[in-house]
């Protein structure tokens, strides 16, 4: 099955993009934790 | 047409030859980089180990060449891949062992396997003064053994689908990208490489704004994008991550790390524009839910310690850590011993779970993987609301892979039973540490990092660790990577092998 680039490109940019949630749900729950401990 | 059965075995060697020649060809990346460098004792290692491969794995596949039309049944499809991951491992120990930077053929081996199985657990010696050619062979092996020995050789060197797609599923993964098995190797190459060439970039970049020389920084990108990717956790200092002291190139790999963790079929779909599987598909589902869950666990244990005091320090060690090891990749941003000394038992529960259940199947990461979460997840759903129903009710449960699938017995059962083998592997590995002389939490904590595959360490893995404790750990990553199946195909050919000879006489 072929890909259409720019499909694949949006596809690679949407994983990124998900990927990067998670990085700032790690980020909000170390300030989080923080903001509790305090 | 089928094989006579005293020649069974002329196919499987056929296939191994080729996974070997495979094996041997790949040498020449680090071949190249030693010209590059001019590093030439380690230049005329891997010519010597690399035609050696070669010249074996292409005298076993000629000599050894199956009838036209003879077909590998499920059986010998997998003994085929159990078997390359052995004899691979044996071809690919040499250039390390030869390079004298490593204590034994024993450690060799043991570094090879960590690196095929993407586990990361090392015993090199003085990783920091290993040849740029030593360390491209390392990452590569990682980088390979994530896609998969046996879906290299599928992608190149075989010829047509009969057989192809049992070693396939023998190497531990079954998913289809394609209608055509070789054309689904392809395919997962393919996202792989093109992933090599934005990721490298990310990292490279990243590594010039630390204030790396150019080249060195493209090295570096290249090895730790590798390591990431294939959720192997090697990296070419001796104090991992930790040796960039840079949150930029932190938060790059850990990046790299998710995404690594993925379904290959996950990516295949999203890049054919099913962008909405990100977030229906069971095993991101269940991956976000078990990694919020234990991140909380991990920062509220870290938080007990009072060891982090920041929440830029909490996210750094603490939320890195646990994303390194619930993808089962193993990078570190802390020391060893300071699992131990500093994290407290709460934390090192959360890890332990972490990276026993680790990241999705069909991708470069270890565990009992987010699907099989999953389905039994579901199965208890579907039981728990069997029971208030009539008897005589039908109930089905669903969930959403890709497609929707129907959850049935054969389905549950066959994931229970793979869980229930990795729980086994983690308490026969355990039981190894501590009968070796270390403590519960210690051998705990090694094993589940062997088991899922994972890389960190505790400080139990070292060159002066026992011999035995070695051997358990390879058996234990290789197992744990073809995740069972093709193991005991192994077992029963060699067993059935050995009975026919005894009954013989």
């Amino acid at each position: 099955m072929k890909i259409k680039w720019l499909t694949g490109a949006a596809g690679i940019v949407a994983e990124i993009v998900y990927a990067l949630l998670y990085v700032l749900a790690g980020l909000a729950i170390a300030y989080l934790i923080i903001f509790l401990r305090t | 047409m089928i094989v006579k059965s005293d020649r069974r075995f002329i196919p499987i060697i056929h296939y191994i030859g080729i996974v070997i020649i495979c094996l041997g060809g790949l040498q020449l990346i680090p071949l190249l980089i030693s010209l590059l460098y001019q590093e030439w004792p380690i230049f005329f290692i891997f010519l010597l180990t690399a035609s050696f491969a070669v010249l074996i794995g292409g005298l076993a596949a000629l000599i050894c060449n199956p009838p036209k039309g003879a077909k590998l049944s499920w059986g010998e499809g997998m003994l085929v891949s159990a078997a390359s991951w052995i004899i691979g491992m044996l071809f690919c120990a040499l250039p390390y062992y030869l390079s004298g930077n490593w204590k034994s053929f024993l450690d060799a081996c043991f570094d090879v396997m960590s690196g095929l199985t993407t586990t990361g657990l090392v015993l090199v010696q003085d990783i920091d003064h290993l040849s740029n050619g030593i360390n491209m062979w390392r990452h590569l092996l990682t980088f390979v053994g994530g896609q998969g020995m046996v879906v290299l050789a599928l992608s190149f060197l075989v010829k047509g689908t009969s057989g192809a797609y049992k070693m396939y599923v023998g190497e531990g993964k079954d998913e289809r990208l394609a209608p055509n098995v070789v054309n689904t190797a392809r395919n997962i190459w393919v996202i792989s490489l093109v992933y090599l060439v934005v990721g490298t970039i990310a990292q490279w970049i990243a590594g010039i704004m630390i204030g790396m020389p150019v080249d060195r920084a493209l090295l570096h990108g290249t090895w730790v994008f590798m390591g990431a990717w294939s959720t192997g956790g090697f990296a070419p200092q001796s104090q991992n991550i930790l040796y960039y002291h840079s949150l930029l190139y932190e938060l790059v790999t850990m990046v790299i790390m998710i995404i690594g963790s993925f379904n290959f079929a996950l990516h295949f779909a999203v890049i054919s524009g099913k962008r909405r599987e990100l977030l229906k598909n069971v095993e991101t589902m269940s991956f976000s839910i078990t990694v919020t869950l234990t991140a909380l666990l991990v920062s509220f244990g870290l938080m007990k310690t009072g060891v982090y005091q920041e929440p830029m320090a909490l996210f750094r060690k603490g939320f890195y850590q646990l994303i390194s090891g619930h993808t089962t990749t193993g990078f570190m941003s802390v020391y060893a011993r300071q699992f131990y000394h500093e994290w407290g038992d709460i934390a090192l529960f959360a890890i332990i779970v972490a990276m026993l259940i680790g990241g999705s199947a069909c991708s470069t990461a270890g565990g009992f993987k987010g699907l099989r979460m999953g389905i039994i997840f579901h199965t208890f759903k579907k039981d728990v609301r069997m029971l208030g129903q009539p008897e005589s009710r039908i109930s089905m449960e669903k969930m959403h892979h890709i497609k929707e699938i129907e959850i049935d017995d054969n389905i549950s059962r066959s994931a229970m039973l793979i869980v229930i083998a990795y729980i086994i592997t983690f308490v026969v590995a355990t039981v190894g540490g501590m009968l070796s002389g270390f403590s519960f939490a210690e051998s705990g904590f090694e094993a589940a990092s062997a088991t899922g595959n994972v890389g960190l360490t505790i400080g139990i893995t070292s060159p002066s660790e026992p011999s035995l404790l070695k051997v358990i750990y390879i058996v234990t990553m290789w197992v744990a990577r073809l995740e069972f199946v093709s193991i005991l195909a192994l077992g029963s050919y060699l067993m059935a092998r050995a009975k026919g000879r005894w009954q013989k006489r």
